[in-house]
């Protein structure tokens, strides 16, 4: 646990670190707790991370929302200005070797969080596909009907080259607006005559925007419930291997 | 001196957006090869204006009359795929060897009477699967085969396209309208929607790059627009032999002044490849209010050479009596695949392939 100005921030991942070099250039005129680690949410904190899908947590924010594009873009269909939305693409890869865990931890979770955030429409159905493209589980499957005929397709899988770090899409397909989102796309490509070509990311610091918007963030939304419950759908359609009316 | 090669003789079942967008402009370019001798629709106007626009000699509104009298090498069927399996089996009757437009037939059943009228007949089946011929899959076909990627693992094609398609073409003629007012393809009774009439684009790019069988799909799929019938919108995902996924999500009615888009992702065991639209036009403008990105289909998948190649590859088939390129089998796997998708939106559950033996979309 780190205390910097009035935020505390709990965990040792690597998301904790960067929240806590991140929080001193962040002001909030109280204290407020974020939590980064599944174990250990307490009352009032705000869940993010591997922490989202904790028992205790109340309030969860994805990680993804340190990506202003994707803040931008959720309330864009907030406020209605897509029109009527019709689907919600996220993908999310993670570089070959991830494990199982962490692959759901650090993407599948996130971009649910996010999915669920943005469409507040009950879920109606859900179908959960766990594969083995290149390495044992190194993908996950998903598809949500929601209530409101909101197609979710979600798809993360640990596929990316060493060293080209992770890649997020988000589409959002509406009938006023069609939304792209590649936050990680940002980068400096590098031409060697000996070697192929490189891409550099140089994307904004995510960890700072992050808790801008959880300072932001009301504090008594319930994010985290609809979070789990959708989650324990999901697991009953991995284990059955059918669709799970939730 | 090199013999002159005999034209083929060609007629069309079916003067409507298809045939007007990509396959009457294809016959004018192949008019060296093949010679277009007749036209046949339902719609008299859509008929005449057909053979006026492209110089053919007679047209029809009969077809069964244009395979009695014309004497046809082959015709190219662009018809509703409802109607494939009659006009396909009353062509192979006439000894007519048979070009048809995707997707091959409504069901399984009718591809498998397709498949055999044309063996029974001894004549030639193709079906028009033209994204085998667009130079951006050829491609990723050639990258597979030449092994740059490895095994491949994953296949994802995300396709979605504007209200205003084929408006923005200009056609001559455009849908046929049964019953008055409505396109077919926005009617329940003439077409399952968005998983045959594009969706089945990706089920045949996932089985020709994935070179296995498909063993399960589950399927979502909504309408989009207050007056369709059938679903516009889907989204799938397939499991093959060995444990490979493909993927697509399909859209057919976004905003008025989308592009046509076009995401193809394929991973492989050692690498990956992708072709992404709106970052592969060759043409982008800068204006007072913004960029824009020339994203018209034409641009982006020179579809318009993929006809060519297609008809032409056809053609050559019937003028050297070799196999089609592409099999007739292989086309009734993307309609399984697709019918396995419809089934499983409908039942909400996931479907196992291959279907079982006269297995109906309404069962």
């Amino acid at each position: 646990m780190t205390n910097t100005g009035n935020w505390t921030i709990i965990g040792s991942g690597d998301l904790a670190e960067q929240l806590t070099k991140s929080a001193r250039y962040i002001d909030i005129p109280s204290g407020r707790t974020v939590s980064t680690t599944p174990d250990d949410v307490p009352n009032g904190a705000i869940a993010t991370g591997a922490a989202l899908l904790s028992a205790q947590a109340r309030s969860a924010v994805s990680p993804l929302y340190g990506f202003r594009v994707l803040e931008v873009a959720a309330g864009t269909v907030r406020d209605g200005d897509a029109g009527k939305i019709y689907g919600f693409f996220g993908s999310y890869r993670l570089e070959r070797g991830a494990t199982a865990d962490e692959l759901r931890d650090q993407a599948l979770v996130p971009l649910l969080a996010y999915a669920l955030d943005i469409f507040q429409s009950s879920v109606e159905r859900v179908m959960v596909r766990r594969a083995s493209l290149l390495a044992s589980d190194d993908a996950w499957f998903v598809t949500l009907r929601l209530a409101d005929e909101t197609l979710l397709t979600l798809e993360v899988m640990a596929v990316r080259p060493s060293g080209a770090g992770p890649q997020i899409l988000v589409e959002i397909t509406g009938s006023e607006q069609v939304l792209r989102l590649e936050p990680t796309r940002q980068s400096v490509v590098v031409e060697r005559t000996d070697a192929p070509s490189r891409a550099l990311p140089w994307w904004e610091d995510e960890a700072e925007r992050l808790l801008a918007y959880i300072a932001a963030r009301p504090t008594e939304i319930r994010s985290a419930e609809r979070l789990r419950e959708v989650w324990v759908a999901m697991e009953q359609s991995l284990e059955s291997g059918a669709a799970v009316e939730a | 001196m090199a013999e002159e090669r005999r034209r083929l003789r060609a007629g069309v079942i079916g003067t409507g957006t298809i045939a007007f967008s990509a396959h009457l402009p294809a016959f004018q370019k192949l008019r060296d090869e093949i010679e277009l001798v007749a036209v046949a629709d339902v719609r008299a106007e859509a008929v005449q204006t057909a053979a006026e626009m492209y110089g053919v000699e007679t047209h029809y509104t009969d077809y069964q009359e244009m395979l009695r009298r014309e004497r046809l090498d082959f015709v190219d069927i662009c018809t509703p795929e409802f109607l494939h399996p009659e006009q396909t089996e009353a062509a192979a009757q006439a000894g007519v060897h048979v070009l048809c437009e995707k997707p091959m037939a409504a069901s399984v059943t009718g591809a498998d009477r397709m498949i055999r009228a044309c063996e029974a007949a001894g004549v030639k089946l193709m079906i028009a699967h033209s994204r085998r011929f667009t130079g951006r899959y050829m491609q990723i076909r050639a990258a597979i085969e030449r092994g740059e990627i490895g095994e491949v693992r994953y296949v994802r094609e995300n396709e979605r396209r504007p209200l205003t398609m084929y408006d923005q073409l200009d056609l001559a003629a455009t849908y046929w309208e049964p019953e008055g007012g409505k396109p077919w393809v926005q009617m329940a009774g003439y077409t399952h929607g968005a998983a045959m009439t594009n969706a089945v684009h990706e089920t045949d790019l996932a089985r020709w790059f994935v070179g296995r069988n498909p063993t399960s799909v589950y399927a979502e799929a909504r309408m989009t627009q207050a007056d369709s019938e059938i679903p516009d919108m889907l989204t799938y995902t397939v499991e093959f032999e060995g444990g490979a996924i493909a993927a697509a999500e399909v859209v057919n009615h976004l905003p008025r002044g989308y592009p046509y888009f076009h995401m193809m992702e394929v991973i492989g065991t050692e690498g990956r490849i992708q072709a992404i639209d709106p970052e592969q036009s060759p043409s982008t403008v800068a204006h007072a209010s913004g960029m824009t990105q020339q994203q018209n289909f034409p641009v982006l998948l020179h579809v318009d050479e993929a006809y060519v190649r297609e008809i032409r590859a056809f053609a050559e088939a019937v003028r050297n009596d070799t196999e089609p390129v592409l099999s007739a089998h292989e086309a009734r796997g993307a309609i399984e695949l697709s019918v396995g998708a419809v089934l499983s939106y409908k039942r909400g559950e996931p479907v196992s392939l291959p279907l079982p033996e006269g297995v109906a979309v309404d069962d």
